[in-house]
């Protein structure tokens, strides 16, 4: 007699003792799904779903009755692979319930898997389960290894083999909280212009805005995955130094300089693609979920993004009382670009495009924008160079086409 | 004079092997695990309750990652691989045709790659929100995984609600992965292992079940009523708890060194860019504010101050996975890691992440000291005697449902003929709706139950039913 258990659980302490009339219902429903989608085609997804939902609920009560039994657990994995056979798959339009499949697909195979392992002896149950503890904790090793600089060899055993589980499982994780250094916030704001030419902020997170603290943080972490930046060093010199003429003389065309304390090649931050992906998808919604506050027939028409850097109060900073978290100048706002309302980005060649646009308190002159050459009154005065950009008219046009009608569409 | 006996060499060698087996596949006091399910359970449905504000935003069809994006991600995103010879770059290979070309200069424009250099394209992602775009039926998917969330918390039908709760963590995290955070990260960590585990096995309505019917069948049988008052230590829940507590050290090992990558950390100043962080700390708070600016007038205060959290922490977690595994140490490391996850939800606003790390953290707790803490609960508590006919149905169910909600041993249960009676311990006896009256309000097992006997005639109907009794209504219609 093989000892067909890790742990021995009496059928006694079970409420339900039988196993098979779950089983055999789940295996009906699931059935049923999947001759529906083989006869007649991907319709009536609602009801295969709700089949194969309960069916999968009543095959999985089916294993909590009996969880050590092969023939419940290989009856299971089948349900599992027929279940599959039940949900659309890909088709050249589109890719059918891929996810759902694979979720399913998984679950199955881990289901043959235990079907096999309970019949083994003892002693070989508990060394397939130590070799998957083994292999579980090596895919960890794998993810907390794959921050640059990385070891190689953990870099290839990721890429080639522990990739599909840590990312299926969600376990891809490296654990370097606030490493190596804890940063500021990082904040996204976007200049929505409409119709009728006003244009207004929408300034996210916004501590005030949310119900539950979590759904603050939630956006705090949004905001921040707009933050994957390109290393300069990557880009080139030669690009570098090419972006830099253009902003200088873009500076003397709109009167926004370049910051005038921070390196200049801190001022040029160009995102990762996936970044800019995200800053198109984030444009979008901003566009289809902004209202004109007073005239609500008036339509989103562009949306100007800017990632802006939170800068911490140095303790130098707090010494003095009117140094306050909130001014304006501890804001450091960086170009995103201007995007349309479908996430076009629209001014590719923006010379301000990723570089730093200042808010500054500075000298004042005798005559404001006069340039250097006017003499200081010894006052201080915040220029917001962040509000002078984002009014700046675009050089190209913007044409509507059937606003009403897209506006309907976007209503959820 | 005894010799101590040489060890063998093959015994030398067995040793490791032992030593994992003993490590592994001791069976363990399931109480833990099911301890740290209710606390799971909870914050996960707190978290996801959070969602229904954002149901739309996060995960509908005009999401801030809408499906158009989150599906480039699933399908075209290029997963670069190290270059497997000392080239770091690849020889790449010729186009085939004119086709491929155009097709790659369309990937370059959209991932500034070439794909060539791409090991792979897309993600094993896996998510309900992928298919579920329905603004009709999306509250109702997420409220199917609320009912489960919570049934998974209460410990009913816990093997398929883990699995379903699991599921549902995952689809929300897969979906909205551009907001996620390190709590996040921490309970598909403890789910999965949740799920893994007998999680329902202690502190559940599965297992009250389980008492009710292994106290009845015994009743029917004639048998002595079984002893109940802990579960059955199990390998499954060693199994599991060690995994929680291989991956916490894990987590806080290389949480602490990747820090010493990091001046800040170094020169004991990385604790101020946390506490003076406005989006994070409770700036809100005037007084907040004002000890800030209080200790940053004492410079030789600011940097003791500031220097000691950022040492400490480093230290405390660099520490951790090797000092908590012996028992002189293991309280130090449970209550300085309880301390600075206090420290991290009041002073940058991380409560659930700071919540959930301290209900992995339980998986350090061993279960005497927890049996200790709940039984505490059940202190003082009212003593009954109980006299019931194990010939009547209704009265042995009366009996099997006492006995399985009797955590605490308040009530000594005994055969005897005639009608169910309760004797209290000032001796006063009770039969009918009032003995289940008194134990309702008496077992706290049984406290739910109060829900029912309030509803007016109803509930003392349905009682009567279950304990085989005339219902006091009845009784009164007999008497007219």
């Amino acid at each position: 007699m093989s000892s067909a258990e890790l742990q021995i659980e009496p059928r006694d302490e079970q409420v339900f003792s039988n196993p098979w009339p779950p089983i055999v219902g789940g295996l009906v429903a699931i059935g049923l799904a999947a001759l529906w989608l083989h006869l007649m085609g991907p319709t009536l997804p609602l009801g295969r779903a709700i089949l194969l939902s309960l069916g999968l609920l009543s095959v999985g009560a089916g294993i909590s009755i009996r969880p050590k039994s092969w023939a419940v657990l290989g009856t299971a994995a089948a349900a599992g692979f027929l279940a599959m056979q039940g949900m659309n798959p890909p088709t050249e339009i589109d890719r059918g319930w891929d996810s759902i499949r694979l979720m399913t697909g998984v679950a199955a195979t881990f289901a043959a898997v235990c079907a096999i392992l309970v019949t083994l002896p003892r002693w070989l149950q508990r060394s397939i389960v130590s070799l998957l503890i083994l292999v579980h904790f090596g895919g960890i090793l794998t993810a907390v290894t794959s921050v640059p600089p990385q070891p190689w060899i953990s870099n290839a055993v990721w890429t080639h083999f522990y990739r599909p589980y840590l990312e299926f499982m969600y376990l891809n994780n490296a654990y370097h909280f606030y490493s190596p250094d804890p940063g500021p916030a990082t904040m996204l704001w976007a200049w929505v212009r409409f119709t009728d030419g006003t244009a207004r902020w929408i300034k996210l997170p916004n501590k005030e805005d949310f119900p539950m603290a979590v759904n603050y943080q939630r956006r705090l972490s949004l905001t921040e995955s707009i933050n994957q930046l390109k290393p300069n060093n990557a880009l080139g010199q030669l690009y570098l130094q090419q972006k830099m003429a253009q902003r200088v003389q873009a500076a003397r065309n709109t009167g926004i300089p370049p910051h005038p304390v921070i390196d200049p090649n801190l001022q040029y931050r160009e995102p990762v693609p996936f970044s800019k992906k995200m800053l198109s998808s984030y444009a979008r919604h901003i566009a289809k979920t902004t209202r004109h506050l007073e005239d609500p027939e008036q339509l989103v028409v562009s949306v100007k993004m800017y990632r802006v850097v939170h800068t911490i109060m140095t303790p130098k900073d707090m010494l003095d009382p009117k140094n306050h978290p909130l001014d304006e100048t501890t804001y450091v706002p960086y170009y995103q670009g201007e995007f349309d309302i479908d996430g076009n980005l629209m001014d590719a060649d923006n010379p301000f495009l990723y570089w730093l646009i200042p808010i500054l308190r500075e000298p004042k002159r005798v005559a404001p924008g006069s340039g250097f050459s006017t003499p200081l009154t010894g006052e201080m005065e915040l220029n917001n160079y962040l509000q002078v950009h984002a009014e700046l008219q675009p050089e190209r046009p913007i044409v509507i086409t059937e606003p009403i009608k897209r506006r309907e569409q976007n209503t959820p | 004079m005894s010799a101590t006996p040489t060890a063998r060499p093959l015994d030398l060698l067995k040793r490791p092997f032992e030593a994992w087996n003993r490590f592994w596949f001791t069976p363990a006091d399931p109480t833990v695990l099911s301890f740290i399910r209710i606390l799971a359970g909870l914050a996960v449905i707190y978290v996801h309750l959070a969602y229904t504000f954002d149901l739309y935003e996060l995960l509908g069809p005009t999401a801030w990652l809408d499906p158009p994006t989150i599906n480039k991600f699933r399908y075209e995103a290029p997963v670069v691989g190290p270059s497997m010879t000392w080239d770091e770059l690849p020889t790449l290979k010729p186009f085939a045709s004119p086709e491929e070309r155009l097709q790659a200069e369309a990937f370059m424009r959209e991932w500034e790659l070439d794909p060539r250099m791409a090991f792979t394209q897309g993600r094993w992602l896996t998510s309900i929100w992928f298919h579920v775009q329905d603004p009709r039926w999306m509250p109702i998917v997420h409220g199917i995984g609320l009912f489960f969330m919570a049934l998974f918390t209460i410990g009913l039908g816990t093997r398929i609600a883990a699995v379903v709760t699991w599921l549902f963590v995952l689809s929300y995290i897969q979906r909205a992965m551009t907001t996620l955070f390190g709590m996040d990260t921490i309970m598909i960590v403890v789910v999965l292992y949740l799920m893994l585990g007998p999680s329902g096995a202690a502190l559940s309505v599965d297992r009250l079940l389980s008492r009710y019917w292994l106290t009845r069948r015994a009743l029917r049988k004639g048998e002595p009523i079984p002893d109940l008052s802990e579960p059955r230590p199990l390998v499954s829940a060693n199994v599991a708890l060690r995994l929680m507590q291989v991956h916490l050290c894990i987590i806080y090992f290389v949480a602490g060194i990747s820090k010493l990558q990091g001046s800040t950390w170094w020169s004991g100043t990385a604790a101020w860019s946390t506490v003076a962080n406005y989006e994070f700390a409770p700036f809100h708070y005037a007084y907040y504010m004002s000890s800030l600016r209080w200790l940053s007038q004492n410079r030789f205060l600011w940097e003791a101050v500031m220097t000691s959290a950022t040492m400490a922490t480093v230290a405390f977690e660099v520490i951790f996975p090797f000092m908590v595994w012996f028992r002189p140490t293991r309280w130090l490391m449970i209550v300085s890691a309880v301390l600075m996850h206090t420290a991290i939800a009041v002073l940058m606003g991380l409560v659930t992440f700071s919540l959930m790390m301290i209900t992995l953290l339980f998986a350090f707790v061993p279960p005497e000291a927890l049996r200790r803490l709940l039984n505490r609960i059940g202190r003082n508590a009212d003593q009954f005697q109980l006299y019931f006919d194990p010939q009547q149905a209704g009265a042995a169910r009366v009996a099997s449902l006492v006995h399985a909600t009797d955590v605490w041993n308040q009530v000594e249960i005994a055969p005897s003929t005639g009608q169910a009676r309760l004797v209290t311990a000032k001796g006063e006896v009770l039969t009918g709706t009032q003995l289940i009256g008194r134990l309702a309000r008496s077992l706290r097992g049984l406290w739910p139950l109060n829900l029912v006997l309030w509803l007016p005639g109803l509930g003392t109907r349905a009682w009567s039913r279950f304990a085989g009794e005339q219902s006091p209504e009845a009784d009164s219609k007999r008497a007219a």
